[in-house]
């Protein structure tokens, strides 16, 4: 079934059908719920009230095509709320988080990639970013959204999207830098100029 | 080189491996829709009926006190009973008094007295109610003897007097009436009064307790009544024993209003007390001490 009939039915009341919607969007959900509030114990609570909203104002939906953006904007909302109630918790994650810290030492990049220890060091990375810059990160690169959209979910113009991952990728950038992990070739001093400014 | 796409997918890497920490829940579904459907029946009803017992405690109280309203509202039986219930109790008697040629003094009921230290006046009230209700009529009598057999009960009176007060020349003895059919009818005769201090005895009724500004001038007036009084809201007295009685003594400053005249303060007494089934009180507003008055209850016979 297409995602559009599938939302159409939900939005007639038909509770199966919203439970095969929850299985298809959920590990999604919560995974981006993980990602822009960094809690792993929240997630799960994030993605479920996010659904709950999601079924009691389906209706109001006026086009299926949109219910992504329309779902995004629920669920950034209410991992806000829940991160902002639930802020004095304990994040035991977090804390593992730090115990397993990568610690790069002048590695090129593509070695590191290649070692997987890169990908740790850009998650940090993304973790040190603000809300808004960390939300677009996680809008464009995981949940593969267009600028377009993120615009739509964010409730913003495209430009400031834009500027903000701008500036997101340059201070993921710089952060890699101080980790001491080469964005460039260590050969061309030129190229890992341009890569910089490329970012 | 490092290329942006390069270090793009980088990121959509990281993100993905990260996020692949977090092992989304197999029952998610079945989850969210209980939830929901748990969550559809409590909205299903008007109200989240989550017990609480102050709630449920002014939810009864606000209930009650509508119920009543409306029951009073609608019920014209009720409501007279409840009327004549609110003046007997809380209203009583003097606050407006008319001359007529044979002169009569008719007084209206009006404010309400009450008192805690006075319990046995109130108790009278109740006992008597029936008999008091609406204005009272009071016609002079020139002697104690025709005056008792008016009213069927013996005048007690005192022996002694100071120095310029004495026994009137008129007694007044209060019918009480009730409106019926549109018309007063009178319910018997129930109050006598008289005033000591030689001033107009047609103005028997300023005391302390008909604060109606009836009469402006300071009095001192004797009251027996069948009925008895009722204090003003917040009245204190004093118990005092008078002559073997257990009594009540009142004392405060009051202002006198005379039309064209500046409001006089003074300072008013009274004692009044309970005996064979009577309330005696005796008023003065025109100075007499507290000995003086004491004396004065103390040779009523």
């Amino acid at each position: 079934m297409k995602d559009v009939e599938l939302i159409k039915r939900c939005q007639s009341g038909d509770i199966n059908a919203f439970e095969l919607l929850v299985e298809r969007f959920g590990a999604q959900a919560v995974r981006t719920a993980y990602l822009v509030t960094g809690r792993q114990d929240l997630a799960e609570d994030i993605a479920q009230e996010t659904f709950i909203q999601c079924f009691y104002s389906i209706k109001q939906l006026k086009k299926a095509e949109f219910f992504k953006t329309w779902f995004y904007k629920i669920l950034l909302r209410t991992g806000r709320k829940m991160a902002a109630k639930n802020r004095r918790l304990l994040q035991i994650d977090n804390l593992d988080n730090n115990f397993n810290a990568v610690q790069l030492h002048h590695y090129d990049l593509e070695e590191a990639f290649e070692k997987n220890e890169a990908k740790e060091a850009v998650y940090q990375a993304v973790s040190t970013l603000s809300e808004p810059l960390k939300v677009v990160i996680t809008l464009r690169y995981f949940n593969d959204f267009s600028i377009s959209e993120i615009a739509s979910v964010l409730g913003c113009k495209e430009g400031t999207v834009k500027s903000r991952l701008h500036n997101a990728r340059k201070l993921i950038a710089a952060f890699l830098q101080e980790k001491g992990l080469n964005t460039a070739s260590s050969e061309d001093n030129q190229s890992r100029k341009e890569c910089i400014l490329n970012v | 080189m490092f290329k942006q796409e390069q270090f793009e997918q980088l990121i959509k890497s990281a993100l993905i491996t990260m996020s692949e920490k977090i092992n989304p829940p197999e029952d998610m579904g079945s989850k969210v829709r209980n939830a929901v459907l748990l969550g559809k029946r409590k909205r299903a009803l008007p109200y989240n009926w989550i017990f609480n017992w102050k709630k449920a405690v002014a939810v009864a109280a606000c209930l009650t006190i509508f119920g009543g309203v409306i029951t009073l509202a609608v019920s014209p039986g009720l409501r007279a009973w409840a009327d004549e219930k609110a003046n007997i109790l809380n209203k009583i008697w003097m606050v407006r008094q008319q001359n007529d040629d044979s002169g009569t003094i008719t007084i209206t009921a009006s404010e309400g007295l009450d008192s805690a230290a006075i319990k046995a006046h109130r108790e009278a009230v109740l006992r008597n109610r029936a008999k008091a209700s609406g204005p009272v009529s009071y016609v002079p009598y020139t002697t104690l003897a025709e005056a008792e057999r008016e009213i069927g009960f013996k005048i007690k009176v005192p022996a002694c007097f100071p120095d310029g007060y004495g026994l009137p020349k008129r007694i007044w003895v209060g019918e009480y009436m009730k409106a019926q059919d549109g018309k007063l009818v009178a319910t018997g005769k129930h109050e006598v009064r008289m005033r000591f201090d030689g001033g107009n005895e047609d103005n028997l009724v300023r005391t302390r307790f008909d604060y109606g500004n009836v009469d402006s001038s300071p009095t001192l007036v004797y009251i027996i009544s069948e009925i008895g009084m009722k204090f003003k809201p917040g009245f204190r007295c004093e118990e005092i024993k008078v002559g073997g009685r257990n009594a009540c003594w009142y004392e405060s400053e009051i202002t006198l209003n005379k039309y064209g005249q500046k409001p006089q303060q003074v300072i008013e007494r009274a004692i009044s007390w309970e005996e064979g089934g009577m309330t005696y009180l005796l008023n003065d507003s025109t100075g007499l001490s507290k000995q003086e008055l004491v004396r004065i209850v103390e040779s009523i016979q």
